[in-house]
């Protein structure tokens, strides 16, 4: 583990209390990402990925009971809250699975951007005040009716186009008719429809922000950006949406990115163009990965580096390579020969047995016991260590003796299905 | 296969949504959700149907049950005409488990009265006789008679998909539509339920259509595979030829895209550009003509591909220009 690593989470145990008991949701959890690294957790629900995650950025609500955070040196946990707002969004951003709850419907795309480079700082100098932005609005206004009327006068088909515009002359009259009966009210409706055409007209964004805006788009290949910028969310679909998400993530160029299961909404096709689109911006900018997901295929397909969960604990962790390949730990080699593969077929799949514990009432020892071939007293009553086993893997078994052959391991999970079968015992 | 053995068959089916608005509540324009499928599905055979979302894949799956009158086209069960069955003697015959098994057991019902229910509106059994036809019925998909009488949120999701489909085999049908069953659940949970739905198929000879956007699910289960795009069948073969040459482009990039856990990749990634069009107004011509890599103007963006059978025995594909015999897509540029 090198101490020069962006971010690092130490020994990190953390519990939400409920009123059925304490939810263990993390059981020391350690694991380190470089400058410009993807790194992988994966895990099953409720194995504590996400929850990791909002804890490196302050977010969990949970409470911890020991462990660090560093980011760049920095401690993480007990620091200001100020100094979290800091650190978000400048620092470390992050993008979550549905784009569409975590993008506000109320405002266009451009206007969430701004806000966010509003708030830290990343805006460029304005090129120009806002009480000329407000002139140059109101002459906008003026000179399109002026050019719209003129073509009218011209050639009165013209007016068919809108029907806006009969309401515009029908409005016309009105207010003649309403100024010379009231005059006051009229005079007071008229204020107030001026002011609210300024309010308004302060919303407009400057060109030079708006040109920042549209470039952070361009980042993330959105076609047309000019024409995105002025959308709503509702208007894009879910691919777009994620991009806009990942665009206003990427604006004040964080170090670290969370990506929280960022394409399991998505399709597949949809799904590889982030993922590309993801691989590309960590070459570009050097940005920190880290990847929540429960596909190990993404994993295989995006990460350097992956860590397993399991029920809290990171049980394995390693290369890409070294996860892949020559698995260790009972659990992750399961995991691998249960996802039913593209690439060879099988009468049957082989599966894990059981299923994964309730995090009120987590099981002794090894978290993976109840489930796993291998189990003695010691599993029962030992949390096994992690232990490195060559190059920067890390296994957290006690019976890693008995894994080295991957084949082996399937047929030891079989033979205990079919003991766990004839037992009359529930698989699942 | 001889056309006896047809259990279920679509006749150019369609299915459109209207979408209404304006003063009267005119009806202005049509979802087309499926448009002019025909299919085949054999006595005994697992058919897969597989595309993204919004493709009408799930439409597909409702009409077959009749869960929803089709806009035009025949569906027909065992040669006899959908609607004119009574509804009774329909679901008899076929069965459906769908996604979310928290969402289609009634949270208030213990597993005796869910599983049971079937059982008691079609007067087959009561009393301890009920209890005794459930509890076979919960052996079979795995699952302990003491599970009786709990309620539903004691259970995992993969116990409830189990519940599920115990319910759906009570009235013994030969017919069960799997829409999405593992979607919802964990991947060592998702295994032993496939594996349970290959037993089940085995012992019980059932007709599956499997309704999914797991590539990798479907390429396990199925024994032929329909792909779809836009409400329309692009492409259908039997499950080894579509995954080992696929002849429709969509179908290859689609199969290209599933990331897979391995390292040594020997299949070439063809990214897809732009979105999934709106099906309220499909491209003309081929609905995949604006996102193809080898689409030709002037002839795919005008005129419609039928799906016809190419030379292998089986193998349907729509398309003017499908991918033969290692012919491979040009990598698309992003």
């Amino acid at each position: 583990m090198s101490n020069d690593s962006l971010l690092r989470v130490e020994n990190l145990r953390l519990h939400f209390p409920t009123d059925e008991g304490d939810v263990r949701a993390l059981e020391s959890v350690t694991f380190d990402v470089d400058e410009g690294e993807i790194f992988g957790l994966v895990g099953e629900s409720g194995s504590g990925k996400s929850v990791s995650s909002l804890t490196v950025i302050g977010l969990s609500t949970g409470v911890i009971d020991e462990g660090q955070i560093f980011f760049d040196g920095e401690e993480i946990i007990g620091a200001t809250k100020e100094r979290l707002r800091e650190l978000r969004g400048n620092d470390i951003s992050m993008i979550f699975q549905e784009p569409m709850t975590a993008l506000n419907p109320l405002y266009t795309v451009e206007k969430q951007i701004h806000e966010v480079m509003l708030q830290h700082g990343k805006l460029p100098p304005a090129s120009s005040a806002i009480v000329e932005r407000i002139y140059l609005q109101i002459r906008g206004q003026i000179s399109n009716i002026y050019s719209k009327s003129l073509s009218i006068l011209k050639d009165p088909r013209n007016a068919r186009m809108s029907g806006n515009y009969l309401l515009l002359v029908a409005s016309l009259f009105f207010s003649i008719w309403l100024f010379s009966n009231y005059p006051i009210i009229s005079i007071f409706l008229f204020a107030t429809i001026l002011l609210s055409g300024l309010l308004s007209s302060i919303n407009t964004l400057d060109t030079e922000h708006a040109d920042a805006i549209v470039q952070c788009l361009k980042d993330v290949s959105i076609p047309n950006p000019t024409a995105v910028a002025k959308m709503f969310p509702h208007e894009l679909s879910g691919g777009m949406r994620q991009r806009v998400m990942i665009a206003m993530m990427m604006a004040c160029e964080p170090r670290l990115l969370i990506a929280d299961e960022p394409t399991t909404a998505l399709d597949v096709t949809i799904q590889s163009q982030i993922v590309e689109l993801m691989k590309d911006l960590r070459n570009r900018k050097n940005t920190a990965i880290l990847l929540i997901t429960h596909d190990i295929g993404l994993v295989a397909e995006m990460c350097d580096r992956v860590g397993v969960m399991y029920a809290g604990s990171l049980v394995e962790q390693g290369t890409i390579e070294q996860i892949l390949e020559s698995p260790r730990m009972p659990y992750t080699i399961g995991l691998m020969h249960s996802i039913p593969s593209m690439e060879e077929t099988r009468d049957s799949l082989p599966i894990i047995p059981g299923q994964v514990p309730d995090p009120i009432n987590l099981p002794s020892g090894c978290k993976f016991h109840p489930r796993c071939p291998f189990s003695d007293d010691k599993c029962i009553s030992h949390v096994p260590p992690v232990v490195d086993i060559g190059d920067g893997h890390s296994v957290s078994c006690h019976h890693i003796d008995k894994t080295a052959d991957f084949n082996s391991v399937q047929d030891a999970f079989d033979e205990l299905v079919t003991i766990l079968q004839s037992g009359g015992d529930i698989v699942g | 296969m001889v056309d006896d053995d047809v259990i279920l068959e679509l006749k150019g089916v369609k299915k459109y949504f209207p979408l209404k608005s304006g003063l009267l509540s005119r009806v202005k324009k049509h979802v087309k959700a499926v448009d002019g499928v025909s299919l085949k599905v054999f006595k005994g055979e697992t058919i897969g149907i597989v595309g993204e979302s919004g493709c009408g894949k799930t439409t597909l799956g409702r009409l077959m049950l009749g869960l929803i009158p089709e806009t035009s086209g025949n569906i027909l069960l065992d040669s006899k005409e959908l609607k004119t069955i009574p509804r009774g003697e329909l679901r008899r015959k076929m069965q459906m488990v769908f996604q979310d098994p928290g969402g289609s057991i009634n949270p208030r019902m213990t597993v005796r009265n869910a599983v049971g229910e079937p059982l008691t509106i079609f007067r087959i059994s009561k009393g301890n006789d009920l209890d005794k036809r459930v509890m076979e019925l919960l052996d079979i998909v795995g699952m302990k008679p003491d599970h009786l009488h709990r309620l539903p949120h004691e259970f995992s999701g993969g116990q409830k998909q189990r519940i599920a489909i115990a319910r759906a085999l009570a009235l013994k049908p030969k017919f069960l539509l799997l829409d999405e069953p593992t979607s919802a659940l964990d991947v060592s949970i998702q295994a032993q339920v496939l594996n349970l739905l290959e037993d089940l198929q085995e012992e019980f000879g059932l007709t599956y259509v499997f309704i999914t956007h797991a590539l990798n699910v479907v390429k396990h289960i199925s024994d032929r595979v329909a792909v779809m795009y836009l409400g329309k069948i692009v492409e259908l073969a039997n499950t080894d030829d579509l995954f080992s040459s696929p002849m429709h482009p969509y179908t290859h990039a689609l199969i290209s895209a599933i990331p897979e856990a391995t390292l040594h990749k020997t299949r070439q990634k063809i990214i897809l550009e732009g979105d999934v069009p709106s099906p309220i107004n499909p491209p003309s011509g081929c609905r995949f003509h604006t996102r193809c890599p080898i689409a030709k103007p002037g002839r795919c963006d005008v005129e419609e591909p039928l799906l016809v059978e190419s030379t292998s025995e089986g193998h349907s594909v729509a398309c003017h220009f499908p991918l033969i015999n290692g012919n491979s897509l040009p990598i698309a540029i992003s």
